[in-house]
């Protein structure tokens, strides 16, 4: 497997410089050559705020063909755009603000009204003609797209730059394509070539309310409407407790958390992301005393074997990105009356992972005290009991028999062999590692969540101080100076109309109490509800205006069609034939 | 023992180091073939084994190692056939148009990267992609040209001031040139004696 790595905002950039530290030799004084990262990994930091990608000088600027590069998130959008002025006018969100507001409900609003506001789509069609979503887009379009192997032998994505229309309409869509089509052309002649692209992509985001919490779910949703069946993947770093570095308090970070881990996990098979692979930060910080970059070098350090390109002698393609996808979502084979119950109510729900990591000296040559020391509680990297996961992939580095692995996992794990699933590397001859991950390890028994140590538990506690923060600080929540009525009446119903995210917070402690999964289940929307589509519409009191242009056509192709049908139907004919006869 | 015969016992240890770091080399292909034989359900070629275990070694460390090994070729003739005083029948001064033209010594060198040099410079800078090689030890095989440069200057010095002769400037020569060697090979040494521990 190899991933391109996007690390989203401030501690998603700090753990991709660990993925994307050159194994090259290199001058001291200065860089040169080509990065090569372990496993072959390229990668891209995707920042909100301009002024936390100017202040640092290991990332280079995309848009001037830098590697590793970062990419601001709103650098599509000029000053002067009209789809910039319409979401100020009818939301109060501003997308170029430098660095957004950080609360995740913030960018999940903000990304919501791209999806549902009819109109604004139309807008960005008209100024961007790529991209209905100048964020998303651009991200994904100049940033992430081009590392890919989706594109090799692709249309670019790059429209021509028009040279009709106003000045300012034409300045807008310059300042998107240009960036756009210049990295594309740089990329496409001086480009890696086709075994440097990555086959997957692994989103590495902080879930502590931030850029990366509020950016993860809609850049992945986005990406999934783009690209059905590419293999994506989340890693999740729930941030520890207390009050953070910009006076986030826990409660605050935790329903950002849980923001963004319900939206991931709402999302069916085919349109969101294909597992969240959970991490966290309280664990690390016990274990390292606080040492962030020690923190970050253990992550990385941890997922190195599922990075490993030395497969065993004639198992090239064990790890390779859709194969593994295809086992996250790997269910249990059912026979008669089940088949039809499950078969009608499928609802595949995205998995949650928690990694077990443990490495020893290669002279040890023991597999069973390589899963203890993984599967035990200073392997878990996320709280968890691994008895009750249902899955667990297996990443060795090391030289052990399928048999042995097999073995030593499912006596510790209490899981069916056809279950484990394994994934064996070389490694480098200086140290043997295992990475195991544990898919939905808990539910199943009543209130595991009094249990310290379990994922219930941790769930349960997350869930809890975010209701409280919500309970407590409606003003905080809903007084944001810039938010519209519109957009605060939307928060409010989101956060405490019936069925809304309290209510639903409220039936995930439940769930976790009686032991129920999945623990998150219905999606919830800002503006998705019917909400601002029908608001929208009715402010431009134009019916048509609900259809985008692009919708349009189709509809017009659709009719076109079935007219073409109906008249060649000999049932037609022969009417036809009646009408004009009599 | 003489000088002489020290100096032919010195190339001895050379080509005993180089020798040894061959062995290593497919000493190393055994274990690890035997290693995965234990362990792997199912037959595999050598030519799988080879395939699993490459590595990219990256663009920079290639380019030192293949620079580095032309250079090593380079050095170590300069060193022992440039003057007459170790082979006096075999050595630079044997070629006397080629010795007292201008750019003589830079014809010798030429030759022999093109002759035996781009073969070595070849195939020996292959079999570093079958380790998993640290960083610093990369970062230390940057020093390398610089220790062969060191050797090669010390040579031509020699030649240049040759029938006259400086003990001292031999040895730095020779001395920059092992370790320039001991440095070339530890990659695959580290990588095998790692592996011995398996």
């Amino acid at each position: 497997m190899k991933p391109c790595v996007v690390g989203i905002g401030g501690a998603g950039g700090n753990i991709l410089k660990q993925f994307l530290q050159s194994m090259d030799a290199n001058l001291v004084v200065h860089q040169f050559g080509e990065i090569l990262s372990f496993g072959d990994v390229k990668g891209i930091w995707l920042e909100s705020a301009s002024q936390d990608a100017l202040g640092q000088n290991y990332y280079g600027n995309l848009t001037q063909n830098r590697y590793p590069a970062y990419l601001i998130c709103h650098g599509g959008v000029s000053d002067s755009s009209r789809t910039r002025s319409y979401v100020m006018d009818t939301y109060g969100f501003d997308l170029k603000a430098q660095g957004f507001d950080r609360r995740a409900e913030y960018l999940k609003a903000l990304f919501e009204v791209f999806e549902n506001d009819p109109v604004l789509k139309e807008k960005c069609i008209e100024e961007f003609k790529v991209s209905d979503n100048p964020l998303s887009g651009y991200m994904w379009k100049a940033g992430i797209r081009p590392y890919t192997t989706i594109a090799i032998g692709g249309k670019s994505s790059s429209a021509p730059i028009k040279t009709e229309g106003d000045k300012e309409e034409g300045k807008a869509q310059e300042a998107f394509q240009k960036g756009l089509s210049s990295i594309l052309k740089r990329r496409n002649k001086n480009g890696p070539k086709s075994s440097a692209y990555c086959d997957s992509i692994l989103f590495l985001a902080s879930l502590g309310g931030g850029t990366g919490t509020g950016f993860i779910n809609p850049i992945t949703s986005f990406v999934r409407s783009e690209e059905v069946i590419f293999p994506i993947f989340a890693l999740g770093i729930m941030t520890e407790k207390g009050t953070d570095k910009r006076h986030a308090a826990e409660g605050q970070r935790y329903l950002g958390a849980v923001i963004a881990m319900y939206d991931l996990l709402t999302k069916e098979s085919g349109k969101g992301i294909d597992g969240l692979l959970l991490i966290d930060n309280q664990i690390l910080k016990d274990k390292f005393s606080g040492n962030y970059s020690a923190m970050d070098g253990h992550i990385y350090q941890a997922l190195k074997p599922l990075l490993d390109l030395r497969n065993y002698p004639g198992d090239q393609l064990q790890d390779d990105a859709p194969a593994i996808r295809r086992v996250f979502w790997e269910v249990d084979a059912e026979n008669g009356q089940d088949k039809k119950d499950r078969a009608s109510e499928i609802r595949l729900l995205p998995p949650m992972f928690v990694p077990c990591y443990n490495i020893q000296p290669d002279y040890v040559g023991d597999i069973n005290t390589l899963v203890e020391g993984a599967l035990g509680k200073d392997g878990r990297l996320f709280p968890c009991d691994p008895v009750k996961a249902d899955r667990a992939l297996v990443f060795t580095r090391g030289f052990f028999s399928t048999v042995e692995i097999t073995e030593a996992v499912a006596s510790r794990t209490h899981l069916d062999p056809n279950k484990i699933k394994i994934y064996r590397k070389l490694g480098d001859s200086r140290n043997e590692d295992v990475l195991i991950l544990l898919r939905n390890p808990y539910g199943g028994s009543l209130d595991e969540h009094k249990c310290e140590g379990t994922l219930e538990w941790k769930l349960h506690e997350i869930i809890s101080l975010a209701i409280k923060y919500v309970d407590e600080n409606q003003t905080n929540i809903l007084g944001f100076q810039s938010f519209t009525e519109l957009t605060k009446d939307k928060l409010r119903g989101y956060f405490y109309g019936e069925s809304g995210l309290l209510d639903e917070l409220y039936n995930c402690l439940d769930r976790l109490e009686s032991g129920e999964r999945p623990v998150f289940q219905k999606p919830l929307s800002i503006f998705g509800n019917g909400g601002i589509g029908s608001i929208a519409l009715e402010e431009s009191c134009a019916v048509d205006q609900g259809l985008m242009v692009g919708d349009k056509a189709k509809m017009r192709e659709l009719v076109k069609s079935e007219l073409k049908e109906i008249l060649r139907s000999e049932d037609c004919r022969r009417r036809i034939k009646e009408i004009m006869q009599s | 023992m003489n000088e002489h015969e020290l100096r032919i016992l010195l190339l001895i240890i050379l080509a005993a180091i180089l020798i040894v770091g061959l062995l290593a080399h497919m000493h190393y292909f055994v274990r690890i073939t035997n290693h995965i034989k234990r362990t792997s359900d199912r037959a595999f070629q050598k030519g799988d084994l080879k395939i699993a275990l490459r590595i990219h070694q990256g663009s920079n460390f290639n380019t030192v190692m293949l620079f580095s090994w032309c250079l090593f070729v380079v050095a170590i003739a300069f060193l022992y056939f440039l003057t007459p005083e170790i082979f006096p029948n075999w050595n630079y001064f044997s070629f006397p148009k080629v010795a007292s033209d201008s750019f003589g010594l830079a014809y010798f060198a030429a030759a022999l990267i093109i002759i035996p040099g781009i073969l070595i410079g070849i195939f020996i800078p292959k079999g570093y992609k079958y380790y998993q090689i640290s960083r610093p030890l990369k970062q230390a095989t940057l020093f390398v040209p610089l220790l062969l440069l060191v050797s090669i200057s010390s040579s031509i010095y020699l030649g240049t001031i040759y029938p006259v002769t400086d003990k001292s400037f031999w040895y730095l020569g020779y001395a920059s040139l092992i370790l320039a060697l001991i440095i070339m090979l530890s990659p695959i040494g580290k990588g095998y004696l790692e592996e011995l521990r398996a």
